[in-house]
């Protein structure tokens, strides 16, 4: 909610009320290129700041992180070639003296080998090593490489969090904590920004439509004015919602087409790779293995999470206007209930209930009219809410008193309830 | 006050209906409170329990079958090294060990790949048929546990759909049940906010420096608890009441409550770290662990590299572990998104203050400063 405000007070400072818009855009215009180079500067530093960040955690997990993997897996490596030494050995010397058939014997000493296979695969060994192992061997295998480290330090950041690779000693995950905690509002802020932008970029090219297609412009205006016709503007509101919709499924689609040729996956496999990476779900049971693409990669995430803001921030807007539009008809309210209140009280003291004048009738009208639209601006935002009732109550009311028929003493109740 | 007031008006009122009106107004309010308070915790666990249903039902014969394969290749994979093994020491005699070593060494690596590859398409270890059903990764609380990792966008990943209509189920689920869990979170972070902060003002400021209580901004709360059929009226009217008072901005001093940053931190890492006590009981992780289990996991990262009930044999008391870790998550979460609520008002009440000193410092031209977006957290 605060911060919903938050927004809505900056939305409503940059762009909604039209005096503070031209004015700012005179002073644009005034500064020139100067402001534009400032602001471009701002989002590009905010942007930078965060690539530097995400780069320096990467290699800081590599430092932490791979000479504890390196030694681990030549462990391993190290383990299971002795294994397989010594079962080879122990094959070849068998003799019949332990009481066993060798067949037995096999099978035995084979599971056994294969359970230790099953260790060294946890630790992290999934090549089999040919020659005698070595350090060098090891550090190929190992899966902190500079690309690798920067790739899970992005998924740290934007709590996707594959888990394909994570963090095993305690250094390493105590950054990892560090590091997250600072991080992912950083992040936030980026992909907030690269939202907005876009949302303002998508925003302005409406607007160019609508200056350009008289019958678009003659459409978007019914939406906006909403109250015309309520249906037509709730049905075309759902269509820029598609649309909305429809440009992620478009972008989420063309990753998948990506993946596919950079990774081999079938269509089917990107796409649900990129649902999973764009929600920050990350599952990791796909992940993509390409070292070449995978700062590209990185960067479609970050615009693939941009949009999903800017999805979040096209609706918000929405519902920030529509909410401005209501406390203005709110005020509108408040200002001509009080005197139609006194004027309503005073005739149910005095009984008098023929002598409505001319000018009360008007504010009733007045009254009547704000009430309307209210009412179709509560219809289309809150459906269930209980503020249609009383209106609801207060219109019947008040036609009762147009046409001089209603007890006053009921709507003196009624405008007290509601105001 | 002017609110109850009215709402006293309304009952009054409202006894003159007729009971048609009475149902609507029940059926109406009833929706309101499952959209509301504890209607929606119960809405998120429904909703987790149909999934976990829906998900047992598609993936949990298709993925018995994957490591069934897995384990018939295991199988196969023996008895041919076996006989392999077998055939090579009759050809050579013990006399020609080089050559018979050099033969085996081949067989034991091939075996090895095969081994490998089967590990990576799902074997565990288990080689028992029979244990499948009990062991199974899709057991009605693992697919729970799915689904609640689904919806908070967790994702562990230790459990992932195989089959595409499951994966197509996955998208659909996620597409309804995240909004429905961020709904969740606004809501109850919302009311833990309000009552934490008032009982912040009723215990700790009450006898320290009671200069910045306000009783405006703490008497509704008394209310949210009680009228559960007000909610969305006080809500609205407390937006609009905050509303008005973020726009006039600069003229708010400190006449509301603000609990301190590092009370909010306190009590995460308070959570964490009762978390990493409880985690470290049930299952047999260090202290360091179930922290980091718990940081990664109410962070939503969702690595997964640790995972409750991840010992494969431990099939006693698995199912008490995964509830109680998704009733931990639930919440957690709601209690990380109250600190975030409360750490960002602080944030935003500082900010506000810092920038009018700067404005009273240098009240020139910067107009624009608050351009910079103090309030990252969505």
């Amino acid at each position: 909610m605060e911060e919903e405000q938050q927004q809505q007070l900056l939305a409503d400072k940059q762009s909604c009320s039209p005096s503070a818009a031209k004015r700012f855009f005179s002073v644009f215009a005034a500064l020139g290129s100067n402001q534009l180079l400032r602001s471009a500067l701002s989002h590009l530093g905010l942007f930078s700041t965060l690539v530097a960040y995400t780069a320096l955690g990467g290699l800081v997990f590599r430092a932490l992180e791979r000479p504890g993997e390196v030694t681990r897996v030549a462990e391993a490596q190290n383990y299971l070639w002795d294994q397989r030494l010594s079962f080879i050995s122990s094959v070849a010397n068998f003799n019949s003296s332990s009481g066993l058939n060798f067949p037995d014997f096999l099978r035995l000493r084979l599971s056994a080998y294969e359970e230790s296979i099953c260790g060294a695969v946890q630790q992290g060994v999934l090549h089999v090593p040919r020659r005698a192992p070595d350090i060098q061997s090891a550090s190929e295998v190992a899966s902190w490489g500079y690309l690798h480290s920067i790739f899970f330090a992005s998924t740290v950041l934007t709590t996707i969090g594959y888990g394909n690779v994570a963090p095993v000693t305690f250094w390493g995950r105590a950054f990892c904590v560090a590091f997250a905690l600072v991080g992912i509002p950083l992040t936030l802020t980026v992909i907030a920004d690269l939202g907005r932008i876009i949302a303002s970029s998508l925003t302005s090219l409406g607007d160019t439509l609508r200056e350009h297609l008289p019958c678009v412009a003659h459409l978007l205006q019914a939406t906006d004015d909403g109250s015309k016709q309520g249906s037509l503007g709730i049905f075309l509101k759902s269509v820029s919602f598609f649309a909305a919709i429809v440009l992620l499924l478009v972008y989420i689609a063309a990753g998948a087409a990506l993946f596919t040729v950079w990774e081999d996956w079938t269509f089917f496999e990107g796409f649900y790779f990129c649902f999973i990476t764009l929600t920050t779900i990350g599952f990791g049971d796909l992940v993509p293995k390409e070292p070449d693409y995978m700062l590209l990669c990185t960067l479609y995430i970050l615009v693939g999470l941009a949009m999903t803001s800017t999805i979040i921030e096209l609706v918000r807007r929405q519902y920030a206007q529509s909410w401005k539009r209501m406390k203005e008809l709110s005020a509108r309210l408040q200002s001509l209930s009080g005197p139609i209140t006194d004027a309503l009280k005073r005739i149910d003291l005095s009984r008098a209930s023929s002598t409505i004048d001319l000018t009360m009738l008007h504010e009733l009208r007045d009254l009547k009219k704000t009430l309307t639209l209210t009412q179709l601006e509560t219809k289309l935002r809150f459906p269930t809410s209980k503020k249609n009732e009383w209106q609801k109550e207060m219109e019947a009311a008040m036609q009762e008193i147009v046409q001089l028929t209603a007890p006053p003493k009921r709507t003196v109740v009624i405008y007290e309830t509601s105001v | 006050m002017e609110r109850k007031r009215s709402s006293r008006h309304r009952q009054r009122y409202r006894k003159r209906k007729t009971t048609c009106d009475k149902i609507k107004d029940f059926i109406r309010e009833f929706i309101a409170f499952m959209f509301s308070n504890v209607g929606i915790i119960g809405l998120v666990v429904g909703y987790t329990i149909c999934g976990a249903f829906m998900f047992q039902a598609i993936e949990g014969t298709e993925a018995s079958d994957d490591r069934e394969e897995a384990i018939k290749d295991i199988h196969s994979a023996r008895s041919k090294t076996r006989d392999r093994l077998w055939e090579i020491t009759q050809k050579f005699n013990v006399l020609e060990e080089e050559a018979w070593r050099e033969q085996a060494a081949s067989e034991v690596l091939k075996f090895q790949m095969e081994v490998i590859d089967a590990i990576n398409k799902g074997y565990d270890g288990v080689d028992d048929v029979k244990d499948l059903s009990e062991t199974s990764q899709w057991s009605f609380s693992g697919a729970f546990l799915y689904s609640l990792t689904v919806i908070t966008t967790i994702g562990y990943g230790n459990v992932a759909p195989k089959t595409e209509w499951g994966k197509v189920a996955t998208i659909f689920y996620a597409i309804i049940g995240m909004p429905l869990f961020l709904l969740y979170l606004s809501n109850i972070g919302d009311i833990l906010a309000k009552s934490f902060k008032w009982s912040y003002a009723k215990c700790c400021l009450c006898r320290g420096c009671g200069s910045n209580r306000d009783s405006r901004s703490v008497s509704p709360e008394n209310s949210v608890a009680v009228q559960v059929p007000e909610i969305i009226d006080e809500t609205d009217e407390q937006y609009e009441e905050s509303h008005i008072e973020s726009t006039l901005g600069d003229s708010v001093k400190d006449d509301t409550i603000t609990v301190p940053v590092t009370l909010c931190l306190a009590i995460m890492v308070g959570y964490v770290c009762g978390g990493a006590i409880l985690f470290s009981k049930w299952e047999d992780w260090d202290f360091l662990d179930g922290s980091y289990f718990c940081f990664i996991s109410l962070s939503t990262i969702g690595f997964g590299d640790i995972v409750p009930g991840d010992q494969i044999y431990a099939s006693k008391g698995l199912d008490m572990s995964f509830i109680f870790c998704s009733m931990y998550l639930m919440l957690g979460m709601a209690i990380i998104a109250m600190c975030f609520n409360l750490m960002q008002e602080e944030v935003i009440h500082k900010f506000r203050s810092c920038v009018k000193a700067v404005k009273n410092c240098c009240s020139c031209s910067g107009a624009r400063d608050d351009d910079v977006d103090t309030a990252p957290i969505e």
